[in-house]
Order: C-alpha cells, then structure tokens, then sequence
C-alpha cells in the first residue's frame, strides 16, 4: 500500500467525507484560485483552505509541504514585478522602475494562487486513500479499462519498487565486490586485468551506472505482463459477462450527508464571487 | 509451445492491455519517483521518468506511452508530495510520449527496431511537447518568468530521458527478445 494519507487517519471528519464531494470540492476551489478576483479575496479563501489543512493534516505536515514550495515562491516574489511596470513605483534603480504597486500584487496574487493550489491538492489527497479515489472517478464514468489500470498500477507501484530495491542492491554487491578485488590487486602490485571496470567515484556516471539496473527492472516488470494478462483473461476481464468489478462508494444517508455538505459549501464559495467579485 | 501460443494470441486483448498498460505505468511511476540522480552544482535532482516514458515509446508505441506516461507520471507526484502537479503531468507527459510514440512506430512500421534517426526525432518531439506544456502550465500556476527558470531544468530532464532511454532499449530488447511481441 502507498502512503499518500497523513494526520489522523479515521478520527478526522475530512478522512471519512465522501470522495465524490471532496472532488467537486477541489474543483471549485481551483476554479477560484485562477478567477481575477480581488487580492484580499484570495487571501481569505487561502486562509479558509490553510485553516482547514492545519486543523486536518496537523501543522507539521503543512509546514513540510510549504517548505517544498518555498524556492518557486521566492521566484515569483523576485521575478514577476520586474515584469510588470504598471501603477505607482515603489522602488526603482536610475529611473528604471523595478518595484511598482501593480507588480507587487501580481506577484502577491500568484503566491497565494500556488500555496492555495498546493494546500487544496494536500487536503484533497492527504485525506482521500488512491483506492477511494478510483472508486470516486468510476463513479464520475471513468471508464472500466482505465479504472483497472490505474486500481492495478497501485498495486504494482510496491512490487516493482522492492524489484528495484534488490537490483540495485545486487548490483551494489557486484561493484563493491569488484571495488575490493582491485584494491587487492592494488595492494599486491598487480595491475587491472582488462575488461574489468574500474570501480567508479560517488558522483561520476550515476545515469550510465544506473543503466543496467533500470535493464533489469524493466525486464523483470514486462515479464509479468503476459501472466497478468492471463490472470484478468480468467477474472472474464474483456467478456461482456466479467467476474471482476469494482466496490461501490457508501450510498445512502451517508451519502446525501456529504452531498448536502459538498453543495453548501460549494454554494457558499460561489455566492461570496458573485457578491464581492 | 502452448505457452508461446497463447503469448502470441494474447496481444490485442482489452485484458492484455489493460495488464501492459498498468506494469508500465507503474514503471514509469517508480522510475520517477524512485530513481533519482543527484545534480552537484544545484543540489537538484534528475527523475528518469522520462526514460521510461521514452522506452513505452519506442518499445510499445504511442497509445501506451500516451496513457502509461500521463498515468504513471501523476501517480509519481501524488505519491512524492507534489499533487499540484498531478493533472499537469497527466496531460503533459501523456502528450509527449504521444509525441514520440507516434514518430518512433514510423520506424517500427518500416521494421527498423534498433537504433535509428526516427528515435532521435521522436525524442525531440517529446522534448518540445514537454517543455511547452511545462511552459505553458506554469505560466498559468506561477506566471511567466518564473516558469521561463524551470525550462533549463526541463531540457536537461528530457536530454537525461533520450541519453538513458535509448542504451536501456537497445539493452533490454536484446537481453529479452519476447519484449517485441508484447506490442499492440
């Protein structure tokens, strides 16, 4: 299973909100990140969804997050207002304007467009396991072959890191195997027989290194195909009359719960857009 | 040779692909987020995503490089903590390795499986595709110039995929011959 959940996991009203809200949800709030709306406004939507993420996700988590963000961050508060020389100059060198009102808050508004974007896809996803999240899309009609693609890709992912993880391994006790024959080659005054590599520095040819154990895992990993074929062949996928299918999201009171919940809140987002545009 | 048989017969099937197209794409999704090479001067790193969306490209054709890149590369940066960019990958990296995809079963048509010219075209489309769509994407999420900074890293990304995706290819249909017949 791949971690992508965080915070408490089942104690959180977020964790267990039905995922088809929590989809239309995001689109909402994406939707609004990129509308031209007033700076202040953005701002107080990024404080809701940073409010939210915090109370959900924990402040650690969303301090790690904001931290991988940060050099783009300082990017655009360096090089957007250069680019944008409109309204009063706030600072500038030998009449050249660097720093005018208008830069400052397109730069204002991109940050808070990125964070906002950010911080929304981290609740989305740091609250929503990849398996519900399937099951969510097939309920939106992503097709029966896609939804089986990406429900078996998640399961494989692990499969094929462990594969990856003792090829390299293997490979790691070829080198140092060859590094310790030359170094006792070394020690008594033999030269390198040809043919044998020369052991390699830490940062020398990492691609060119890497190259016959990305061979084997790959070899390893399509090898698997024609078997897993088969298996899905037995499970009738590719019959009209299939064996497989997928679980169904809860339905029910639960369901109308969440949608109610989805719709006023998305109701309210939309309602203070249209009063203070 | 009933097992040769039914591997021959397999191919084309909705449960054959289905099982191709999820091994690669999560082959192409641990290649992204897995396999990292350190860049010294800017204590960056290089993901090899786009070798392995080069190698759906030039060993399973453009269909698998479209749904396995997009797919496995959104699955990457869910996975590693950057989800922001999960649908920007979906649609940009599925689009290069259509891209490529499309150029290279030009020579796979004309029964040119090794190493050829098409190959090299191909991974320049997938490039342009690539830090286009990069470009265009990050215009709209951090404006222009701080998008126009990400570009030299995304060509050196796509140099690192064409550098690594053609010897891994060229390696991998030789030490595994059968990977030709799994095409469809």
């Amino acid at each position: 299973m791949i971690p992508t959940v965080y915070g408490k996991r089942g104690l959180s009203a977020v964790h267990c909100f039905d995922p088809r809200g929590k989809i239309i949800l995001l689109g909402v709030f994406l939707v609004t990140f990129f509308l031209p709306l007033r700076i202040g406004h953005l701002g107080i939507h990024l404080a809701a969804v940073a409010v939210l993420t915090v109370v959900f996700l924990g402040i650690g988590n969303v301090l790690r997050t904001l931290r991988l963000i940060l050099p783009i961050l300082v990017l655009v508060l360096i090089l957007t207002p250069p680019f944008h020389r409109e309204g009063p100059v706030l600072f500038s060198i030998r009449s050249v304007p660097i720093l005018t009102v208008f830069g400052l808050v397109e730069a204002l508004r991109l940050i808070v467009r990125f964070t906002g974007i950010t911080l929304i896809f981290y609740l989305f996803m740091g609250t929503t396991d990849p398996d519900s999240l399937v099951l969510a899309f097939r309920w939106f009609r992503l097709p029966f072959s896609v939804s089986m693609v990406l429900s078996i890709a998640l399961e494989y992912i692990p499969t094929i890191r462990i594969i990856y993880d003792q090829v390299r391994d293997a490979h790691r006790l070829r080198l140092a195997d060859e590094t310790m024959e030359a170094r006792q080659a070394v020690n008594s005054g033999r030269t390198r027989e040809k043919g044998k590599s020369k052991p390699r520095g830490k940062r020398g040819h990492r691609l060119a290194e890497s190259i016959p154990i990305l061979t084997s895992v790959l070899i390893l990993s399509v090898r698997r195909i024609p078997t897993l074929a088969m298996a899905l062949e037995c499970r009738g996928v590719g019959r009209k009359n299939r064996r497989s299918s997928f679980h169904s999201l809860k339905t029910g009171a639960p369901m109308i719960r969440d949608g109610l919940i989805t719709a006023l809140i998305a109701a309210t987002v939309v309602f203070s857009i249209v009063l203070f545009p | 040779m009933d097992k040769e048989k039914r591997r021959s017969r397999i191919p084309g099937s909705p449960a054959f692909r289905i099982a191709s197209l999820a091994i690669l794409t999560a082959v192409t999704a641990v290649f992204t987020y897995m396999v990292r090479i350190p860049i010294a001067p800017t204590r960056g790193y290089l993901n090899l995503g786009d070798v392995a969306i080069y190698f759906t490209a030039f060993t399973f054709g453009p269909v698998s490089a479209l749904i396995a890149g997009g797919l496995g590369t959104a699955l990457a940066d869910i996975i590693s903590g950057y989800s922001q960019w999960a649908p920007i990958s979906l649609l940009v990296h599925g689009l290069q390795g259509l891209a490529a995809g499309l150029i290279a079963s030009i020579a796979w048509r004309a029964k040119r499986e090794t190493f050829n010219l098409y190959w090299l075209v191909a991974a320049a489309a997938g490039t342009v595709v690539m830090c286009a769509g990069y470009l265009g994407a990050g215009t709209l999420m951090v404006g222009f110039s701080a998008a126009l900074v990400e570009l030299p890293g995304n060509l050196l990304q796509n140099l690192a995929g064409v550098v690594g995706a053609v010897p891994l290819t060229i390696a991998v249909r030789k030490a595994y011959p059968p990977v030709a017949e799994l095409r469809w």
